[in-house]
C-alpha cells in the first residue's frame, strides 16, 4: 500500500467516526429527554420548543410538560453532556501525559482528591454550597492530587510508570479516608447534605446550579484541544517530544490545570464517576488510533453518550428511586477494566 | 556555520560530568564521541540538544546561542535520534514520521510530500501502515531516523545548515542494522552536507566511519582528531585499559582494532 492510499484511508476515516458519533450523540440526548418517570412524546418536546421560538404546530402539551422538559429533563442532559466530555477528555489526556493506558482522574486520585476538598468545604465552610465556591474548591483539589502525583512519581527510581500508578491509587485511597472522616465529624444538616452530594450523581441539576460547571468545562475542553499534536509527541517521550520544539514543562502544567479545572468541575456537581474517562479512550483507539487530534473530540462525545445512557438507565431501572449513577458506570467498568488488563498482558507475551 | 560548545561544564552536585568541553560540529562531517562509561559521552549530547543547560561555557548555532533561539526553529535546524524508543499507543510507522513535521506548522499535504521522500531514504515506505510497536527493533530504528530526517528536511527556500545528534543509534541493534543505521547517517553527511555527532560504543564502528573523533575521559577532552591519528594502541590502553593490536585491512586501507586476549591474566584468576 502507497503513502496516499493510507493518507486517503485515514482521512475518510476520522470525520465519519466523528459524524458516527454526533448521530449517536443526538439519538441518546433525544431517548433521555422522552424516558423517565414522565414520558414525553417526540411531538410534545418539538411543540415545545417551536412554541419558545415562537412557533405554533398544532400539537397540544400541557404546561407541566413544558416544565418537566425545561426545568428538570435538559438541564440533567446538558449536565451529562458536558461532564461525560470531561470525563472522557481527562482520560485520554491523562494517558498520555502519563504515557499510561490504565490512567484515568477516578484511579489515579484527582477526583478523590478534588471530592476531598469539596466535602471539607461543605463540612468546614458555612455549610452553604454556594454555586461557584463549590467547583472552584473541587477544582484546587484536583490540582493538589494531580501536582502531588506527578511530582512523587517523577522522583520515583525504577518503573515509573507502575510507581505513578500505585502513588495515584495512594493518594486516592487517602482521599477517600479523609472523605470518611469528615462524614464522621459533620453534623445531622451537613451529613445529609453530603449523602446528597456524594450519592448526587446528575439529579439534583437544576439551569442556574450547572452554569459554573458548563463555563468551566467549556474552557478547559479548549484548552486541552488545542494540545492535541504536541500530545501525539509525548506518545514517543518527553524528551523526544522536546526535541520536536515543544515546550514540555509548559505543557505539562497547562495539562494539569486544565485537567484539574474540568474534573472539579464535573466532582463538584456530579460526584466521583469513575471508568467513564478509562474506557472511553480505549473504544475510541480502536477505532481511529490513538492521535489526539480525532481522539480528543471523540472522546468527549462518547463520554457524553455513555454518561447520558447510563444516567438513562440509573433514574429508570428502579423509579421512582434512582440508582448512583456512578454504581452503574462500575459495574460495566469494572470487567472493562479487568478485560483491558488481560489483553495488556496477552500483548507483553505477544511481544517476547 | 558550524554547531559549537565552548567551554562547557556540567556539574551535578559536586561531581563534574563534563568539565571545559570544547567540541565543533561541521557540515558535511561525521563526528564521534568515544570514552569508557562515565566519561561524560551523553551528557554532552545533551548540552548539544538542550536538553541540559551547562553550567559553564555556550552552544551556538551559526553564532547564535541555541538556549536563545526559538524552539520550533532550533528543531527545524537540528534533530535527535535516541537510542531506542517505544511508543505507548499503536500509531503506525507513517504517523511516527509525521510527528517529525510538527516544527514546521504546515499543511498535512506539504508533509505528505517530505514523508514520502524521507520513508523512500530510510527503506520504511514498505511498513507504513504497520503499527510501530509491532516492528523489529532495526524496522523502529529507520522509522525514528526517517522521523528526526523529517524534522529537519528543508522546507523551500531553506538552506540554512542541518545538523543530526545520534545517541548511541546501534546499540540496541543486530549488526546489519547497526551497519544499516550509520550508513544512512554517513550518507547524509556526505551527499546532503549534514553535520553529524554521534554518540559510539563500538571502536571499530568510529574508525569507519567518523571523519572527526573526540576521545573524552572523566568529563574532559582527551584526544581529539580523524580516527587514524587519535584511536592508536597508547590511547585505547589508556581510556579502556585494553590491551588491542591495530591490524590494517588491505582493501580499505582503514585499521581494525583487536583485543588481544591477555591468557595468562586469566589463567591468574
Amino acid at each position: 500500500m502507497s503513502n496516499t492510499d493510507l493518507m486517503t484511508r485515514t482521512q475518510l476515516k476520522r470525520p465519519s467516526l466523528v459524524t458516527l458519533l454526533c448521530v449517536l450523540l443526538a439519538a441518546t440526548v433525544a431517548t433521555n429527554v422522552m424516558i423517565g418517570g414522565y414520558g414525553l412524546s417526540l411531538e410534545k418536546i418539538a411543540a415545545i420548543f417551536f412554541s419558545k421560538i415562537g412557533l405554533e404546530t398544532g400539537w397540544e402539551y400541557a404546561p407541566h410538560e413544558e416544565g418537566i422538559l425545561m426545568s428538570i429533563r435538559l438541564p440533567r442532559v446538558v449536565l451529562a453532556i458536558f461532564v461525560g466530555a470531561a470525563l472522557g477528555i481527562s482520560g485520554a489526556v491523562l494517558q498520555a501525559l502519563f504515557r499510561n493506558p490504565l490512567a484515568e482522574p477516578g484511579l489515579i486520585g484527582v477526583s478523590g482528591g478534588a471530592a476531598l476538598f469539596a466535602v471539607s468545604y461543605i463540612v468546614l465552610g458555612s455549610g452553604i454550597v454556594a454555586s461557584f465556591m463549590l467547583p472552584a474548591v473541587a477544582f484546587m483539589g484536583g490540582i493538589c492530587a494531580t501536582v502531588l502525583i506527578y511530582v512523587l512519581s517523577r522522583n520515583a527510581e525504577g518503573d515509573k510508570v507502575a510507581t505513578m500508578l500505585l502513588i495515584g491509587i495512594a493518594i486516592n485511597a487517602i482521599c477517600l479516608a479523609g472523605i470518611g472522616i469528615f462524614q464522621f465529624i459533620s453534623d445531622d444538616t451537613q451529613l445529609r447534605l453530603l449523602t446528597f452530594w456524594m450519592m448526587g450523581g446528575l439529579g439534583s441539576a437544576t439551569w442556574a446550579g450547572i452554569l459554573p460547571t458548563l463555563i468551566l468545562v467549556t474552557i478547559g475542553l479548549a484548552v486541552l484541544w488545542r494540545c492535541a499534536v504536541p500530545l501525539n509527541a509525548y506518545l514517543l517521550g518527553i524528551s523526544e517530544a522536546s526535541h520536536l520544539g515543544i515546550d514540555t514543562k509548559r505543557l505539562t502544567k497547562i495539562i494539569i490545570l486544565s485537567v484539574a479545572l474540568i474534573v472539579g468541575a464535573s466532582v463538584a456537581v456530579s460526584g466521583i464517576i469513575q471508568f467513564v474517562g478509562l474506557i472511553v479512550p480505549h473504544i475510541i483507539r480502536k477505532f481511529s488510533g490513538p492521535d489526539h487530534r480525532i481522539l480528543i473530540p471523540a472522546s468527549a462525545l462518547l463520554g457524553a453518550t455513555l454518561t447520558l445512557i447510563a444516567d438513562l438507565v440509573a433514574r429508570t431501572v428502579v423509579i421512582p428511586a434512582e440508582l448512583p449513577i456512578g454504581l452503574v458506570f462500575s459495574a460495566v467498568g469494572g470487567p472493562f477494566f479487568l478485560w483491558l488488563l488481560l489483553q495488556k498482558n496477552r500483548g507483553v507475551k505477544n511481544a517476547l | 556555520m558550524p554547531y559549537n560548545a565552548t567551554n562547557v561544564s556540567v556539574a551535578a552536585g559536586s561531581k563534574k560530568l563534563i568539565n571545559d568541553l570544547s567540541v565543533t560540529v561541521t557540515a558535511g562531517v561525521f563526528s564521534v564521541i568515544l570514552g569508557p562509561n562515565g566519561a561524560g559521552k551523553s551528557t554532552l549530547l545533551k548540552v548539544f540538544s538542550n536538553d541540559i543547560k551547562p553550567q559553564c561555557g555556550t552552544v551556538t548555532l551559526d553564532g547564535d546561542p541555541i538556549s536563545g533561539l526559538d524552539r520550533n526553529k532550533l528543531a527545524r535546524r537540528r534533530a535527535v535520534l535516541p537510542q531506542s524508543s517505544t511508543v505507548t499507543f499503536n500509531f503506525t510507522a507513517y504517523d511516527i514520521v509525521k510527528m517529525g513535521r510538527i516544527p514546521h506548522n504546515e499543511s498535512d499535504a506539504a508533509s505528505e510530500v517530505v514523508i514520502d521522500e524521507v520513508m523512500a531514504l530510510t527503506k520504511t515506505t514498505a511498513f507504513a501502515a504497520r503499527q510501530y510497536n509491532t516492528l523489529s527493533g532495526g524496522e523502529r530504528q529507520r522509522v525514528q531516523f526517517a522521523r528526526v530526517l523529517a524534522q529537519i528536511w528543508p522546507d523551500e527556500e531553506d538552506n540554512e545548515g542541518k545538523y543530526l545528534l545520534l545517541d548511541e543509534p546501534t546499540s540496541a541493534l543486530d549488526p546489519l542494522y547497526q551497519i544499516e543505521i550509520l550508513n544512512i547517517a554517513k550518507w547524509f553527511a556526505k551527499e546532503r552536507g549534514f553535520g553529524v555527532l554521534a554518540v559510539l560504543h563500538d571502536l571499530n564502528q568510529a574508525m569507519s566511519y567518523a571523519d572527526d573523533v573526540y576521545l573524552l575521559k572523566q568529563g574532559k577532552l582527551d584526544r581529539h582528531g580523524a580516527p587514524t591519528d587519535v584511536l592508536t594502541e597508547k590511547s585505547i590502553f589508556d581510556l579502556w585499559g585494553i590491551h588491542a593490536e591495530l591490524i590494517m585491512r588491505e582493501k580499505s586501507k582503514i585499521p581494525s582494532i583487536v583485543p588481544i586476549m591477555n591468557t595468562a591474566h586469566t589463567a591468574a584468576i
